[in-house]
C-alpha cells in the first residue's frame, strides 16, 4: 500500500515537473531551430499587420504557422529594403543613417549592431563582390550624388564614396538606380531621371547605362536607349536582371504606374551581349505588345534561356490605390530569345513588388498570395513546365512577402 | 489675385474659392507690412477711399439733421478714419486668430500650405491633418468632402469616413470615399499628376512601401515615418 502511495507521489510529481519545464524546452528547441542553420526564410505579414520571419527547411509540403514558428519582426517593416545572405539579414536605416545587421532572439527580430553610413536613406541596388564583402549603391537627394559603401559583413566595416553618375539636370530633380552589375571586370549601372514631387511623378524618357571601370569607378561610356522608360528597379524588393549561362546580361524596364509611371511606354526586356559594351540594338522583347498586353515588374531567371516575368492585370485593379491589395498579377515563363511566352497556371497574385521567385536547380519555388486559395509556395519545373503545390502558411496570412535562400 | 475688400469680406462668409481662400490666406499669413493692395493706377487708390468714406458717412446721422459745431464736425472727420481702420484691423485680427487656432465654426475650413518645406497641421476633433508643403486642402465638416492637392497626412481620433476629392488629379478618378479607423494613420495623395493616369490614393500607413520607391522616400521623409 506504502508502495502504492509512493509510486503516486512521484507520479504527481513527475508530472508538475514536466508542467513547469516544459515551456521553456519548447522555448529552447525554437529558439535552437531558427539559429540552427535552417535553409529557407520566409517574410509573411498577417492579416493583422504583424510581420514575421520563419526559418525553415524544406519548402514542398506541409503548413506552417508564422505567428506561432516565427520571429516577430520588431523594426519598422523593412521587407522591402532586406538583403539576406548566409543566414545573416542586413538593411540600411532611414532615420539613424546606418548599416543595420539583424539577429533573432527570444523568437524576436531585432537589430543586432550597425554602423553608419554617409548620405543613404535606403538601398537602390547591391551587389556581393565576394562571399563577406557587399556593395550598396543609392542615390543621395540632398548631395545630389550617387554614393556607394563597401562592407565587409564580418565586422561591417566599410569603405565609402560617390560614383560619377550626373546629377538631374533642367526639369529633372531626382534620379533612380534600376540595376548594377559586374561584367568582366566593369560596372554597369542602369538609371534613369525623374521630375518628382508629392502631387506629380513620373520619369524621363531615357534609361541611361554608366560603364565603369572598377575598382576605379572612372567612367568609360554612357549608353543611352528610349524603347521604354524606368530599367530595373531596387534589388531588394525584387530582381528586375541576371547573366544567362552564356554571359549575357538582361534587364528589364518598368514604366507601369507602380514603377516609372511612364505607361505610355511599353514593358520590355533588353540586352546586352558577352563582351559588348552596347545595348543589343536588335533585341527588345515587348512585353506590353507581346500575347502578355500588359506592364510587368519582377523578372527572374530560371536557366536554360527561360525566364519568369510578374505582369499586372489591367481591369482587375483600378489604380495605385488598390494595386497591392487586389489579386491581379500573373507569372508568364519566356523564351528569350524566340521573344514567346506562356502563362503559368497559377491562382492570381496579390502584392506590388515582392522577392517571390527562388531559383533552384531543380525546382523553381514562386510564393502566391491569392485571395481565396490562401497563401502557398508552388514549385514549378521549368522544363517540363509542370506546377505543384508546396508549403502552405496558415490561413491568417495575409502576403508571403520574400522567399530566400539562407545557405 | 488682388486683394479686394470684396474679397476679404467673401472669406470672411465662408463664400471664397478654393483659389480664393488660398489668395486670401497666403496675404493674411504674409509678413509684408507694406501697402498690401494692389493698385493700378494710383487714383484708384483715392476713388476707393472716397467710396469708403461715403459708404460710412451715409450710415452717420446727417451734420444736415443735427448741426453740429463746425470744430467737432472736423474732430469726427479726423476721428473716423482711424475708428475705421481700427475696425478692419480688429476683422482681420479675429479671422488671422480663428486661422491661426483652427477654428471649426466655418463649415468649410481650408488651408493652403504654401511653404517649401514645412508641414502645416490642423488640429480637428475627429482627427488631425499634417499637410505636406504646397499641398492644399478644402474640408467640408458638413459634407465630410476633403478637397485637396498634394500629399496629406491623416490620424483619426475616431472612426470617420471621409470623401476624398483631389482637386489636381484626373477628374474621372478624383473621388473615393474611405471609412477611416481610430489609432491608425493614412497618407492622402494625388498620385501621378498626369492627366490620364493621376488618381487620388488613400492608403494605411503601413501599404506605402506598393508605391514607388522614390514616391516613398519622399513620404516617409515629409511625415517622419
Amino acid at each position: 500500500m506504502a508502495h502504492c502511495y509512493r509510486g503516486f507521489v512521484h507520479l504527481v510529481l513527475f508530472v508538475l515537473l514536466c508542467v513547469a519545464l516544459l515551456p521553456g524546452c519548447r522555448e529552447q528547441s525554437r529558439e535552437k531551430e531558427l539559429i540552427a542553420g535552417k535553409k529557407y526564410s520566409v517574410y509573411a505579414m498577417m492579416k493583422n499587420g504583424k510581420e514575421y520571419i520563419l526559418q525553415i527547411d524544406s519548402l514542398a509540403s506541409g503548413e506552417i504557422n508564422p505567428e506561432k514558428s516565427g520571429a516577430s519582426v520588431v523594426p519598422a517593416p523593412l521587407y522591402y529594403d532586406l538583403i539576406v545572405r548566409d543566414g545573416k539579414y542586413y538593411s540600411v536605416d532611414r532615420r539613424t543613417g546606418s548599416f543595420v545587421r539583424y539577429k533573432i532572439r527570444k523568437g524576436e527580430f531585432v537589430r543586432d549592431t550597425a554602423i553608419a553610413v554617409t548620405g543613404f536613406s535606403s538601398v537602390e541596388n547591391y551587389n556581393w563582390l565576394s562571399q563577406d564583402s557587399l556593395m550598396i549603391l543609392g542615390y543621395d537627394d540632398e548631395a545630389r550624388k550617387v554614393r556607394y559603401v563597401k562592407i565587409d559583413v564580418r565586422d561591417l566595416s566599410i569603405t565609402q564614396g560617390t560614383v560619377p553618375i550626373p546629377a538631374p539636370f533642367g526639369n529633372y530633380n531626382w534620379l533612380s538606380i534600376g540595376f548594377s552589375q559586374f561584367l568582366e571586370n566593369k560596372l554597369y549601372v542602369g538609371y534613369c531621371y525623374h521630375s518628382s514631387s508629392l502631387d506629380n511623378y513620373t520619369t524621363g524618357d531615357t534609361i541611361y547605362t554608366a560603364i565603369l571601370d572598377y575598382p576605379q569607378l572612372k567612367t568609360l561610356k554612357t549608353l543611352k536607349d528610349t524603347r521604354s522608360v524606368y530599367p530595373g528597379g531596387v534589388n531588394t524588393r525584387q530582381t528586375h536582371s541576371f547573366v544567362t549561362e552564356n554571359g549575357d546580361f538582361y534587364f528589364i524596364a518598368c514604366p507601369g504606374i507602380a514603377s516609372g509611371n511612364y505607361p505610355e511606354k511599353p514593358t520590355g526586356i533588353f540586352r546586352i551581349k558577352k563582351s559588348r559594351d552596347e545595348i543589343d540594338p536588335g533585341y527588345f522583347f515587348n512585353i506590353s505588345t507581346s500575347a502578355i498586353k500588359n506592364h510587368g515588374y519582377g523578372f527572374w531567371y530560371v536557366g536554360n534561356g527561360k525566364a519568369i516575368v510578374r505582369t499586372e492585370r489591367k481591369g482587375l485593379y483600378t489604380g495605385m490605390k488598390d494595386h497591392y491589395k487586389v489579386p491581379h498579377f500573373d507569372f508568364f515563363l519566356l523564351d528569350l530569345e524566340n521573344q514567346t511566352t506562356s502563362r503559368l497556371a497559377l491562382p492570381l497574385d496579390k502584392g506590388t513588388s515582392r522577392q517571390c521567385v527562388l531559383v533552384e536547380i531543380a525546382t523553381v519555388y514562386i510564393t502566391v498570395n491569392s485571395g481565396k486559395e490562401g497563401c502557398y509556395v508552388w514549385m514549378l519545373n521549368a522544363e517540363t513546365g509542370s506546377l505543384k503545390k508546396g508549403l502552405k502558411l496558415s490561413d491568417d496570412t495575409e502576403y508571403i512577402l520574400r522567399l530566400e535562400r539562407l545557405k | 489675385m488682388k486683394i479686394s475688400k470684396e474679397l476679404i469680406e467673401k472669406y470672411h462668409h465662408g463664400r471664397c474659392t478654393d483659389e480664393e481662400n488660398a489668395a486670401v490666406e497666403e496675404w493674411l499669413l504674409s509678413d509684408g507690412a507694406d501697402e498690401t493692395m494692389e493698385w493700378t493706377l494710383p487714383e484708384e487708390k483715392a476713388v476707393l477711399q472716397s467710396e469708403m468714406w461715403n459708404e460710412i458717412s451715409s450710415v452717420l446721422p446727417s451734420s444736415q439733421e443735427t448741426p453740429a459745431p463746425k470744430v467737432k464736425h472736423g474732430l469726427t472727420r479726423l476721428l473716423w478714419k482711424p475708428a475705421v481702420a481700427a475696425c478692419l484691423l480688429a476683422i482681420l485680427g479675429s479671422v488671422l486668430y480663428s486661422r491661426k487656432h483652427e477654428s471649426i465654426t466655418r463649415e468649410v475650413i481650408a488651408l493652403n500650405n504654401s511653404s517649401g518645406t514645412e508641414n502645416r497641421d490642423l488640429h480637428e476633433k475627429d482627427f488631425t491633418l499634417s499637410i505636406a508643403p504646397k499641398s492644399n486642402v478644402a474640408l467640408n465638416s458638413k459634407t465630410g468632402i476633403m478637397d485637396f492637392c498634394g500629399a496629406v497626412l491623416i490620424s483619426p481620433k475616431e472612426d470617420i469616413e471621409l470623401i476624398f476629392q483631389g482637386t489636381c488629379a484626373n477628374p474621372a478618378q478624383n473621388r473615393e470615399k474611405v471609412s477611416l479607423k481610430k489609432g491608425q494613420n493614412y497618407i492622402a495623395l494625388n498620385y501621378g499628376g498626369n492627366a490620364k493616369t493621376g488618381e487620388v490614393i488613400v492608403v494605411e500607413e503601413g501599404a506605402m512601401v506598393s508605391l514607388p520607391p522614390l514616391v516613398l522616400k519622399q513620404l516617409m521623409h515629409q511625415f517622419n515615418i
